[in-house]
């Protein structure tokens, strides 16, 4: 379990929503280290070694905490809704005869028969859950799209999964879809719409202004 | 364009737009999304002419999804007329917009296709837009 990513981590001594923030000024990412049955530690490190770790794609990271070194799973990350900015954490210990279950990516290969004929590929499940050991994680999931014809479906039991991985999520789940394309009618039917629709509202108002102005100037004589 | 079909009170108060998206927040559906920078209303009008623009360019190739929908709605009294006299009629519907809302969503076109789709479907909003990819996009 050598080729996993390094990550230098601090215990954190300090918690809470005002202390993770000064934490996130100091350029230091707030996390949280967890495994069931011992007590979870704060963490911080720093941002741009951990997005430069978070960019290889990697589950599994070796965090040195203490001048000691253990193999964690990343768990969940947490974002800033407008910046996009990393802002907490969670990881897992693993052990590496452990087996552990995580959600891991799904892509499509090749170029399927119904996008050859002009239909739309859209992927309905991006992740799946799979049980397996650290050291057997795969970065994706690979499913094969080039025998889908127009209006088909691929569900999640036709993934190939590697050797020793074993799939959590519900099989008849569908992951990939061939659909066809929407006509571009809809689209003029709507332009004529808005436009008749505008059209319209503007003599509506223009109407209704006319009246109740005729109205008030009726009460201001009366 | 889009209004609700059934609602429980014709007037509603203006609330308040502070803070930012609670949800909504990813690109879920599609490849590339159209997030929201600023709070704001968004008119039904406003979405109907983001949704031609960006049909536009997505055409046959692509899908699209519109992730917000105007159930809000707005009153506004008639034109000269005297203050008082009770509460305007309604006249448009809104949604109510945080920053980091996903506005439109799509799928099956390339980066830069999408790009000048949401440039232009920008453009028909009146907030600050920008372009997000979902995350973990393998981008070939």
């Amino acid at each position: 379990m050598s080729k996993f990513e390094k990550l230098e981590v601090d215990i954190r001594k300090e918690q809470g929503t005002s202390a993770a923030r000064r934490t996130r000024l100091r350029d230091r990412v707030p996390a949280i280290l967890y495994h069931s049955g011992a007590e979870a530690t704060p963490l911080a490190m720093d941002k741009k070694s951990f997005n430069k770790a978070l960019k290889t794609g990697q589950m599994i990271f070796e965090i040195i905490v203490e001048k000691k070194s253990q193999f964690v799973l990343l768990k969940e990350v947490q974002y800033h809704p407008v910046t996009d900015e990393v802002m907490h954490v969670d990881f897992q210990k693993v052990r590496e005869d452990e087996k552990i279950s995580l959600e891991v990516a799904v892509r499509g290969t090749g170029e399927s028969q119904g996008v050859k004929l002009g239909g739309i590929l859209v992927q309905l499940l991006n992740a799946v859950t799979i049980k397996c050991k650290p050291s057997e994680i795969p970065e994706f999931l690979e499913i094969d799209v080039t025998d889908m014809e127009m209006n088909t479906n691929l569900f999640v039991k036709d993934i190939v999964l590697p050797e020793d991985v074993e799939m959590i999520t519900v099989e008849d789940i569908a992951v990939m879809s061939v659909q066809e394309p929407k006509e571009e009618k809809e689209e003029e039917e709507a332009l004529d719409d808005i436009d008749e629709e505008g059209a319209d509202g503007d003599e509506e108002s223009s109407g209704d202004t006319s009246e109740e102005s005729n109205n008030e100037s009726d009460g201001e004589k009366k | 364009m889009l209004e609700p079909k059934k609602i429980k009170y014709r007037k509603v108060h203006r609330g308040n737009r502070k803070g930012m998206a609670k949800g909504g927040t990813e690109v879920s559906f599609g490849s590339y999304g159209l997030k929201a920078m600023e709070s704001g209303w968004v008119t039904a009008r406003q979405i109907e002419a983001t949704r031609i623009s960006i049909s536009r360019r997505v055409r046959k190739l692509g899908r699209m999804w519109i992730r917000i929908f105007p159930d809000k709605p707005i009153t506004a009294k008639p034109m000269e007329t005297r203050m008082g006299k009770g509460k305007g009629s309604p006249e448009y519907w809104v949604a109510n917009v945080r920053p980091g809302r996903i506005l439109f969503e799509v799928e099956g076109i390339p980066k830069d296709v999408a790009q000048e789709a949401f440039r232009i479907a920008g453009n028909k909003l009146a907030i600050k837009t920008k372009l997000v990819a979902k995350r973990g996009l393998h981008e070939d």
